[in-house]
C-alpha cells in the first residue's frame, strides 16, 4: 500500500546529497491560525539554501482529529513544491496521522537516511493535542522518528483581537500554551518603528506578556515573514532533552500559579521532603489526564491538562525523575539531578491547561506520596 | 486478532483513476464448464460469454464475469468494471489473481514460507445470523471512532458481561475444534472451512470475515507468520507451528482468542517458543485488577520473553473488545509504552503477546495482512479475552476441561 510513496521519494532522493547516516529523524509540528504565516514558514524552509532533506506534510486535520487530505512534498530546493507525492491511494483518512508515522517509518526502513527532518503543518482550526500525541511514538517502539518540537506561528498584529475572541482564543490559546517555540510573526507590520528595527521594543514585550498569559512557557521568537534560523526550529528535542524540560520546570519553582484569562493557565504544584511511589504516581497522573469529567464536582468547568512537566523525587531512586504529558499520553524518565541537590527534596509539577485547580491537583498527587518516608534517599 | 499498535484505520475509497469503457470491449465466447448464469441481476439466462478483462486479470470472482449477451454486458458495465479495479479496501484482497501474483513476485520473503493459492470468493453467513456493520462493505464504521489516545472506555453492565461470557465460550469451542482438525497434510483453508461452519452452527458470525476486507473466517499463522495469516491451500507440514486465531460475533458481542500448536514433530526450540508465548500472556493476565494501568502489562510480558531469549512484537497489540471487535484500550505487550487507560470492573480486553524466536521486528506481505518476522525466525502467540472484575480478572475464553492439551501437558 505504501509502494507509490516509497518509489516517488526514492526518485526524488536521487538528486539529493547522499548522506546515509542512520541518525534519528525529528518531527516538527507547525500550528497556527489561518493566515498566521504557516505556509510562509514552510515555503521559506523549502526554498532556503540548506543541506537538509525535509519531508513536508500538509495536513487538514479535522476537528475530530481525522485527516481529510494529506499531501507530501519532498523539499529539496526551489522546485520542491512541484514534487507532490500523494500518500497511499491518494488520500488518507480517519485516524490516519498514525498511518503517517507508519508510512514514514517504512520509508526509513527501506532507505536509511532518505530524509533528515519531517515538518508537519496542522490546519489552523485543529486542536493540536491529538495530532501532537500521535507523533509521540512509544519509546518501546525504538523508532527512528522522534517528536522534535511543536512550533506555533502567531500573527502579532491580530494577537490581541484573537485573544479577546472566545472562539479563536480557545484554539490559538491552546496552540501557544503547548508549543515549544512560538514564532511571533509579522513584527514588520507593527506601528512602532523601534520594534521593526530592533525586535525587542515595549510593544513586543507587551505582546509577549499577552502570550505568556495564555499559559505559554515556550521560547518566543519575534520574526518578520517567518524569517527564522532553522536551528531555532529543528533539533530542539523538546520531549527528550532534559535541559529543555528542566529549563521550564526550574524556572518556575516558586509555587506560583499564573492565570491570565480565567480559564487558561499554568499551575505549579510543589512538594517538599516527600518522595513519590512510582507506580502510584503513574496511576494518579493517568487519572488526572483521563478522567477529567470526574473532577468537575463543583461545576466550575472540566479541568483539562494539555501539557505537564515535572521533576519528581521518587522513592528508592537516587536521582529525580522527569514526568511529562501531552494530550492523554504521559511518560517518565530518570534525570541526571541527584535528589540531594536541594536540601528540601523538592518535587515540582507544572501543569498547562484549562480550569486547572491547584488544590485538586495537589490533593490527587498527594495520594502517590510514598508512605514510608524512612526509605527516601534524600 | 491483534490490533496494529498505532490503532490505525485504513483509507477506504476507490482512489484509482484508471478509466475503462465498455464501448469497444466485447464479451468473448468462453468455455463455461459450470453452466454459469448471466451475471446481470434478474437475468437467469445461461451465459457462455466472458468479460475479456476478467479473463486477462484472472478475476477470482468467476460467477461475476459471465454474461449471456453483449447487451447484458454493456448494461452491466458501469458496475461490473469496478471489479477490475481491485478491492475497494486497501487491506482487502485484490480479486485479480494476476495482480496478486505480480505483487508477490516482487516481494522479498523474510523466511521459507511462500504465499499459496487463496481460495476465493468469500464464504457467506446466513442472513438470519446478526452481522457486524463491516460485513457488507468491510468498514467497521462504529469502531473507527477510537484511536490510540482515546480515553473513552466501555464498562459492561451485567447483561453485557453475560453476553461476553457466552460469545467467548462459543469462541473457545470453535478454537478447540480447529485445533483438533489441524494435522499434517490438512490445509489451513480446510481449517477455515470447519471454523466457518462451526460459527454458523453456533448462530455466530466469524468476526474476521470481511473485517477491512479480510477474506476468511479465521487467521492461521504458520511458522514465521506473526499474526493475520490468511487460510490458503498450503498443507500443514510436519514440524510446523500454527497459530489459529478465532473471533465470533454472537448476539451483538465479539469474543476473541488464539493458541499456537505443534503440527507433528516440532523442534524443542519452537516448543520453547510456544511455551514462552503462553507463559508471558499469563504473566500479564495475573496482574489485571482494578487500578492497574494498561501500560504496566507489557513489562511483565517482556520480562518472561527476555528471560527465555525471545522478543516481543511491537506492531500489534491487545485491544478492547465487546460490541466492537477492536476498540479502546490499546494494550501493548512491550515495555516503555504510553498506553492510555486504567483497569475498571466491567472492562473487557484481550492480552495476546506475539513472541519471536529472533528479533522483534516485523514485515508485512503484499496482501497487506500477513505479518511475518523480519528475520524469518518463527513466532508464537496466545490470546485470551479478559474481563476486569472487582477482585481481579475473569478469563472469558478459559479452556474447557475436555479441551485439547498443550504440548507440555501431553508430554508432562
Amino acid at each position: 500500500m505504501n509502494n507509490d510513496l516509497t518509489t516517488e521519494v526514492v526518485v526524488a532522493n536521487n538528486q539529493a546529497p547522499s548522506g546515509t547516516s542512520a541518525k534519528r529523524v525529528g518531527i516538527t509540528l507547525v500550528t497556527g491560525l489561518l493566515g498566521a504565516g504557516k505556509s510562509t514558514l514552510i515555503r521559506r524552509i523549502l526554498t532556503e539554501n540548506h543541506t537538509l532533506r525535509i519531508v513536508v506534510i500538509e495536513n487538514e486535520f479535522a476537528d475530530n482529529a481525522a485527516v481529510e487530505e494529506a499531501i507530501v512534498t519532498q523539499g529539496v530546493g526551489i522546485d520542491a513544491l512541484e514534487g507532490f507525492i500523494e500518500l497511499p491511494n491518494g488520500c488518507i483518512c480517519c485516524a490516519a496521522q498514525d498511518d503517517l508515522t507508519d508510512a514514514l517509518q517504512r520509508l526509513l526502513d527501506k532507505k536509511r537516511g532518505a530524509f533528515d527532518h519531517v515538518l508537519i503543518e496542522a490546519s489552523g482550526v485543529a486542536d493540536p493535542g491529538p495530532v501532537i500525541s500521535s507523533f509521540w511514538v512509544d519509546e518501546g517502539q525504538d523508532s527512528d522518528l522522534y517528536l522534535d518540537a511543536v512550533v506555533a506561528v502567531v500573527d502579532c498584529v491580530n494577537l490581541q483581537r484573537m485573544v479577546d475572541d472566545d472562539g479563536t482564543r480557545s484554539v490559538a490559546g491552546k496552540q501557544m500554551a503547548i508549543a515549544d517555540v512560538v514564532l511571533l510573526n509579522k513584527i514588520d507590520l507593527l506601528q512602532d518603528e523601534a520594534t521593526r528595527n530592533e525586535g525587542h521594543s515595549e510593544e513586543i514585550k507587551e505582546l509577549i506578556r499577552v502570550i505568556r498569559e495564555q499559559g505559554c512557557k515556550a521560547q518566543i521568537v519575534p520574526t518578520s515573514r517567518c524569517n527564522v534560523e532553522l536551528h531555532k526550529l529543528f533539533n530542539i528535542h523538546a520531549y527528550e532533552s532534559e535541559a529543555t524540560l528542566r529549563d521550564v520546570i526550574e524556572s518556575d519553582g516558586d509555587g506560583q500559579s499564573h492565570a491570565g484569562h480565567e480559564s487558561m493557565s499554568t499551575t505549579t504544584v510543589t512538594f517538599e521532603k516527600r518522595s513519590f511511589d512510582a507506580v502510584k504516581l503513574d496511576r494518579v497522573v493517568g487519572s488526572l489526564l483521563w478522567e477529567s469529567e470526574r473532577n468537575d464536582e463543583e461545576g466550575e468547568g472540566v479541568m483539562e491538562i494539555w501539557r505537564m512537566k515535572a521533576l519528581v523525587v521518587i522513592a528508592d531512586e537516587a536521582k529525580k525523575w522527569i514526568y511529562q504529558s501531552v494530550h492523554t499520553l504521559f511518560d517518565s524518565t530518570e534525570s541526571s539531578v541527584e535528589n540531594a541537590t536541594d536540601d528540601v527534596a523538592r518535587s515540582t509539577f507544572i501543569f498547562i491547561g484549562r480550569q486547572l485547580r491547584a488544590p485538586y491537583l495537589r490533593e490527587t498527587l498527594q495520594q502517590a506520596v510514598e508512605i514510608n518516608r524512612g526509605r527516601t534517599k534524600i | 486478532m491483534a490490533l496494529s499498535s498505532n490503532s490505525t484505520f485504513h483509507c477506504v475509497g476507490r482512489c484509482g483513476t484508471e478509466r475503462e469503457d465498455a464501448n469497444g470491449t466485447s464479451v468473448r465466447p468462453e468455455n463455461n464448464p459450470a453452466n454459469m448464469k448471466c451475471a446481470t441481476s434478474n437475468c437467469e439466462k445461461e451465459a457462455s460469454l466472458r468479460c475479456p478483462t476478467c479473463v486477462k486479470l484472472e478475476i477470482d470472482l468467476v460467477e461475476q464475469s459471465y454474461f449471456c449477451t453483449q447487451d447484458c454486458f454493456r448494461a452491466a458495465w458501469p458496475t461490473h468494471k469496478q471489479l477490475h479495479k481491485g478491492s475497494a479496501l486497501p487491506r482487502g484482497m485484490d480479486p485479480s489473481a494476476k495482480r496478486r501474483r505480480a505483487a508477490f513476485d516482487r516481494f522479498n520473503y523474510t523466511g521459507d514460507l511462500r504465499v499459496a493459492d487463496l481460495v476465493l470468493p468469500m464464504r457467506t453467513v446466513p442472513a438470519s445470523i446478526p452481522h457486524p456493520d463491516y460485513a457488507v462493505d468491510g468498514v467497521p464504521t462504529a469502531e473507527e471512532r477510537f484511536n490510540r489516545t482515546s480515553t473513552k472506555f466501555v464498562t459492561l453492565d451485567e447483561q453485557g458481561i453475560a453476553a461476553m461470557r457466552k460469545v467467548c465460550r462459543l469462541a473457545r469451542e470453535v478454537l478447540d475444534m480447529a485445533v483438533r482438525a489441524a494435522k499434517v497434510g490438512v490445509t489451513t483453508e480446510q481449517i477455515d472451512h470447519i471454523v466457518h461452519q462451526a460459527c454458523i452452527d453456533r448462530q455466530s458470525y466469524p468476526s474476521p470475515l470481511n473485517y477491512y476486507g479480510f477474506p476468511k473466517a479465521c487467521c492461521t499463522s504458520v511458522n514465521e507468520v506473526i499474526c493475520h495469516g490468511i487460510p490458503d491451500k498450503r498443507p500443514l507440514q510436519d514440524g510446523d507451528i500454527l497459530n489459529i486465531d478465532i473471533t465470533l460475533y454472537h448476539e451483538g458481542y465479539h469474543g476473541d482468542l488464539n493458541e499456537t500448536i505443534c503440527i507433528g514433530n516440532v523442534s524443542q526450540q519452537d516448543k520453547n517458543l510456544i511455551r514462552t508465548a503462553h507463559d508471558s500472556m499469563w504473566a500479564a493476565i495475573k496482574r489485571v485488577k482494578p487500578g492497574v494501568l494498561f501500560r504496566e502489562l507489557g513489562a511483565y510480558i517482556e520480562k518472561v520473553a527476555r528471560a527465555n531469549g525471545h522478543s516481543v512484537v511491537r506492531s500489534y497489540c491487545g485491544h478492547g473488545i465487546g460490541e466492537q471487535f477492536h476498540t479502546a484500550p490499546n494494550v501493548p505487550h512491550y515495555r516503555k509504552n504510553r498506553a492510555v487507560g486504567m483497569c475498571k470492573p466491567g472492562m473487557c480486553f484481550t492480552i495476546e503477546p506475539m513472541i519471536n524466536g529472533g528479533n522483534w521486528r516485523d514485515d508485512i506481505w503484499p496482501d497487506n495482512w500477513t505479518a511475518v518476522t523480519a528475520d524469518g525466525h518463527n513466532s508464537a502467540q496466545f490470546e485470551h479475552t479478559i474481563l476486569v472484575t472487582k477482585e481481579g480478572f475473569e478469563v472469558l475464553t478459559a479452556r474447557l476441561p475436555d479441551g485439547p492439551k498443550f504440548w507440555w501437558e501431553e508430554e508432562g
